[in-house]
């Protein structure tokens, strides 16, 4: 997989998370699973810590299914205290927390397989069109791809916010007076620590002579066999999808 | 400050749309009592802006709901068209608003774009979303009666933010 061109290597996943999210009922999933399976098994990323990203969003997984499951109108099928137990809501839960799972999967695939540059210049190709309605492709791209990069960085920043929202008790105070001191002073340490990184990033990428402005990389677009066979088989699996799985 | 400054700003807060949701989620109501993706929104336009807001204020729910499904997907154009606009008129705001007090620019920018945005909000739902059942009683509970807490929560702690910001010098002094 990642050793087709970046720009068809990006289309490729795109359809694959649109597949993830549009796939209904057990067929539809198999296709998917196998599909995922299969650019595993194409790719020359390490196997090792590949379901890393996904064990670290462990904790949010598990606090989605339960605030899915726990809280459903839709027929009850026992309640205690403030929670209301349905089949209907942990069936909802369960297909969340797995097409959450897969899209992390898929994500850690592409990021892990493309280089900054590729994934900046890739958007940008994507993006290429909207230049008609003179919207800053450019700038959107590269705004775009960087944030991607600084997601992974802020989550571990996250853990750390988690740990102090612990000691400071946040969610357990009182009156909103108290909710806002709190809130404050855990969200001011992270904008500042997120300025603060923009601030050396962009004296670094000043330094070595960066600018927004991108040029369209002609050698992206040559469709190969290889390009060719990924982004058929793609189209293929969306189309089942779309189709609702009839085709 | 320079373009490649800005775009990195442009992509922090982003990053922080996604973030910041998915840390304050664990509190009960968090969503409605503190709104957590609608701040980056915010503060990118005070900061960096009324252009890099709007991308902010597009790219935020975007990214989140593609990557944590939250907001749903369904909702996900109400939500961009939403934080868009505040930090649009944030941005626009804090351009036109010149009292030669940090303090009072920023509130009156934060407040007129709070009211601006709602309003650009809740016509698109009227037209576009919802349109033949959205009555104005339906916008004044869902944009001010039930997210009250989140009004306030965030006129206390965006300006705090700004205000920390260019303490440390991370962002241009206005006077």
């Amino acid at each position: 997989m990642d050793r087709i061109s970046p720009f068809y290597r990006l289309l490729v996943f795109i359809m694959l998370v649109a597949g993830v999210l549009l796939a209904d009922g057990i067929l539809s999933n198999l296709i998917i699973i196998c599909s995922i399976a299969l650019l595993i098994a194409l790719s020359s990323i390490s196997r090792k810590g590949l379901f890393l990203p996904v064990y670290k969003l462990r904790h949010f997984l598990l606090l989605i299914f339960l605030l899915n499951a726990l809280f459903s109108d839709e027929g009850t099928l026992f309640e205690f205290f403030i929670f209301r137990v349905s089949l209907s809501g942990i069936l909802r839960a369960l297909l969340i927390v797995y097409r959450m799972a897969l899209i992390t999967l898929i994500a850690y695939l592409y990021t892990s397989s493309s280089s900054i540059n590729e994934i900046n210049e890739s958007l940008y190709i994507l993006l290429y069109p909207l230049k008609l309605l003179f919207v800053p492709v450019d700038m959107l791209s590269s705004a775009l791809s960087l944030s991607l990069r600084l997601i992974d960085d802020f989550l571990l920043e996250s853990e750390r916010l988690k740990k102090v929202r612990q000691l400071r008790r946040i969610g357990k105070s009182d009156t909103l007076k108290e909710k806002i001191l709190d809130y404050k002073a855990i969200v001011i340490p992270i904008f500042i620590m997120a300025f603060k990184r923009a601030d050396e990033l962009s004296l670094s990428l000043e330094s070595r002579g960066y600018s927004a402005k991108m040029r369209l990389r002609r050698d992206y677009l040559k469709l190969g066999i290889k390009e060719l066979i990924s982004v058929l088989l793609a189209i293929t699996i969306l189309v089942f999808m779309i189709s609702g799985g009839i085709i | 400050m320079t373009n490649v400054k800005k775009i990195i700003i442009t992509a922090a807060l982003s990053a922080l749309c996604v973030i910041l949701p998915m840390a304050f989620h664990a509190i009960p109501n968090a969503g409605i009592l503190i709104s957590p993706m609608h701040i980056p929104a915010f503060i990118a336009g005070l900061t960096i802006g009324p252009f890099y807001g709007l991308i902010v204020g597009l790219l935020g729910p975007f990214l989140s709901s593609l990557i944590t499904g939250m907001p749903a997907f369904s909702y996900m154009p109400q939500m961009m068209i939403e934080l868009a606009s505040y930090a649009l008129f944030a941005g626009i705001f804090m351009r036109l608003i010149h009292t030669y007090n940090y303090m009072a620019d920023l509130y009156l920018s934060l407040v007129f774009s709070m009211i601006a945005g709602r309003i650009v909000a809740g016509v698109c739902r009227a037209l576009f979303f919802a349109s033949g059942s959205y009555s104005f009683n339906a916008w004044l509970a869902s944009y001010f009666v039930s997210t009250w807490p989140a009004i306030i929560i965030q006129l206390v702690v965006i300006p705090a933010i700004v205000f920390a910001l260019e303490k440390a010098n991370l962002i241009e002094k206005r006077y």
